[in-house]
């Protein structure tokens, strides 16, 4: 596998940003689908037949929120629920964060509080651990 | 009585025998003797013969008294005896010492006396006693009528007082509906059976019905509970009040279900009512309609999430396109270039830090934050807190002292909260001195009556001060410090970063937690704020978000 570079799914409403943390992702030689809404990225899963990491906003285009999206990949008869989920927000409550928690996501960031090539090797890091060991 | 009738009954019988003899005797002589003697010796016999007879007369006239005496006389006293028996006199004593019958019977007599003498006097004891017994039982009888009369009486008057009681409890219960039906929350009353005993119109026009269909019923077949999340039947909070006898209160999330299947989000609690030997007889529940709270609540927080998820994402959009300018991502910079987005970046952080304090102060000022307090240790949090400004401390090469008491106790607070006291205060002491000064923290137990910077400390409370060699505060601005937005002139002098917010958080923060804050400043000298926090610890507060 070590040909094909790593994919990431980054679901976030916000277009400049969207646009940045893409441009920043391929500079670190991975491959990049985006989405802007839960039902954009179902979408993204089911036509992608890689996805080694999900990069999840909490507020997003449509009616359903991060965790509505992370309720629907999480559960049992999903082929997706084992894929790493890193949460990029820019507030949302400590309860809301207990709940990704709960449901199983990898990690919480706080968009304002953290720099973008932090965020974006620490989950580089992860999966490719995850590859090392597996 | 005839008096002396055996007297004269003898006399005269002994007086006719004697003459009878007499005669008889001279008759005989006369006749025998007629023939012999001529009639002078005749006469001269006849005259001694005369002669003689008185004198056998007197003393057969003595012989018979003496007779009778003997025998008269004892009868006469048994006469006597007799009659005094007769007339009831018991007490005379005959005596007749005759040694003959007379005397035996005298003596029966007697006995007859004194025996009648005993009987009649236990005649008469029994007699008194008969008396006493009758007028004892008479006493009785009427001692009896009188309790009688007494209990009569007295039942009356409780008849009359449970009539006014009735008639009380008529009006008290007249006066109980009418404060039900005026209360503005919904109230019901269910017994051990949970069924509903009382209701008013608040709660059963909330859940649909009319009072009477509720009445007399479980409540469960009308109102309806039912957790806001699962959908489940909450029949929790009268459960858990027969169970614990204790009032139970269910802030959020449950749900009455009307007749026509709307949910009504209400707010309840439900408190046992126990009867004088501490049995639960039953329950009273009181709730409220909160759907507007709740929704107000909601629109609050929901305000503030919106705000700072739009505040936010272009501070994230220009915080990230400035760092990989910087980063070289898109080409290398020149200087200035670099220079010029470095203040783009700078400015940027900025804006971020001020955001999140606005937001902060918004929740503050709108209620809808959370404290959940928890056992912390105070030390470990203020190391923390200092460790995120090491590199600022190095930078500026100050001296960082720490003063931890000894054992000190784990302090029930909210970790979030606290760590942004400590993180405001040591940074406000690392930013406002200049290179080379000294910044310390102190953290102890102090007693009531104890000093803390110069202010007596009422109760036993944990004891933080920060202080440090810095700018100070100049005295004419003291006491605009805590206010929002403030910054005093030669901060903003000094070092144009600061959103004037921190303290106004500090300060509120630590009143909530029942504390007390203060300084002591003095320009070009330094400044020491000092806490004091309460023991006991913070308290729990609800609401709908945790600040930061």
């Amino acid at each position: 596998m070590k040909n094909e570079k790593q994919v990431i799914l980054v679901i976030e409403d916000d277009q400049s940003l969207l646009m940045a943390i893409q441009d920043k992702i391929q500079r670190n030689g991975l491959a990049v689908i985006t989405a802007r809404s839960a039902e954009q990225a179902m979408l993204c899963l089911s036509k992608n037949s890689r996805v080694d990491a999900i990069w999840l906003d909490h507020y997003l285009l449509g009616r359903e929120d991060g965790i509505d999206f992370v309720q629907k990949i999480k559960h049992n008869d999903s082929i997706w629920k084992n894929i790493p989920i890193f949460v990029v927000s820019n507030t949302v409550g400590p309860d809301k964060v207990e709940v990704y928690i709960r449901l199983g996501v990898v990690k919480y960031y706080t968009k304002a509080e953290k720099r973008l090539d932090g965020i974006i090797a620490d989950i580089k890091n992860y999966i490719q651990n995850i590859n090392i060991n597996n | 009585m005839q008096k002396n009738g055996i007297r004269k009954k003898m006399v005269i019988s002994c007086f006719l025998i004697t003459l009878i003899v007499i005669a008889a005797v001279s008759v005989f002589f006369i006749v025998n003797t007629g023939k012999l003697v001529s009639g002078e010796v005749l006469d001269r016999i006849i005259s001694e013969l005369l002669f003689i007879t008185p004198f056998i007369l007197a003393f057969v006239v003595l012989i018979i008294y003496l007779i009778a005496s003997k025998i008269v006389a004892p009868i006469k006293k048994l006469r006597e005896a007799a009659g005094f028996l007769a007339k009831g006199d018991l007490n005379r004593e005959v005596s007749v010492k005759t040694q003959d019958e007379f005397e035996d019977m005298a003596n029966s007599l007697n006995e007859m006396a004194l025996n009648l003498r005993s009987d009649k006097i236990e005649l008469q004891r029994y007699s008194q006693g008969l008396e006493k017994t009758v007028k004892e039982k008479m006493e009785d009888l009427e001692n009896k009528v009188i309790d009688l009369k007494i209990a009569r009486d007295k039942i009356l008057s409780a008849a009359n007082d449970i009539d006014e009681e009735r008639q009380k409890t008529i009006k008290e219960k007249d006066k109980i509906d009418a404060i039900l039906h005026s209360i503005g929350d919904g109230v019901f009353v269910v017994d051990k059976d949970l069924r509903v005993v009382i209701i008013n119109e608040v709660a059963a026009n909330m859940a649909g019905y009319k009072a009477e269909e509720v009445l007399g019923k479980k409540y469960t077949d009308k109102l309806k509970f039912i957790f806001e999340e699962t959908g489940k039947v909450n029949s929790q909070f009268i459960d858990k009040a027969f169970e614990t006898k204790a009032v139970q209160k269910m802030f959020n999330h449950t749900v009455l279900i009307d007749k026509d299947g709307n949910k009504i989000q209400v707010s309840d609690s439900a408190a046992p009512l126990l009867d004088a030997d501490f049995n639960v007889v039953g329950c009273v529940v009181v709730f409220r309609n909160v759907t507007k709270e709740r929704d107000v609540d909601k629109a609050k927080s929901e305000f503030v999430s919106l705000a700072s998820h739009q505040l936010r994402t272009p501070l994230s959009v220009i915080n990230w396109y400035s760092e990989m300018l910087l980063g070289g991502d898109v080409g290398k910079l020149n200087e200035d270039q670099k220079k010029y987005v470095e203040e783009v970046y700078k400015g940027n952080q900025r804006m971020v830090e001020l955001v999140n304090s606005l937001l902060n102060v918004s929740r503050l000022e709108l209620g809808t934050f959370i404290v959940e307090p928890e056992p912390i240790d105070i030390v470990a949090l203020a190391k923390s807190a200092a460790s995120e400004l090491k590199p600022q401390i190095a930078g500026k090469k100050l001296s960082f002292k720490e003063y931890y008491g000894d054992s000190l106790p784990m302090f029930n607070a909210d970790s979030k909260l606290l760590r942004m006291v400590f993180q405001n205060l040591l940074s406000n002491a690392v930013k406002y001195t200049p290179d080379n000064g000294e910044v310390s923290v102190n953290i102890s137990i102090i007693d009531a009556g104890e000093n803390l910077g110069d202010k007596k400390v009422e109760e036993k409370s944990f004891a933080i001060s920060v202080s440090d060699t810095g700018y100070g505060i100049t005295a004419g601005q003291q006491d605009k410090i805590f206010s929002k937005l403030f910054r005093a002139d030669n901060a903003r002098g000094k070092d144009t970063e600061g959103t004037g917010l921190g303290l106004y958080i500090v300060k509120a923060i630590v009143d909530l937690s029942g504390g007390s804050i203060w300084f002591k400043s003095e320009e070009n000298k330094g400044t020491a704020f000092y806490i004091t926090l309460p023991i006991g610890g913070m308290k729990k507060r609800e609401g709908a978000k945790k600040l930061g």
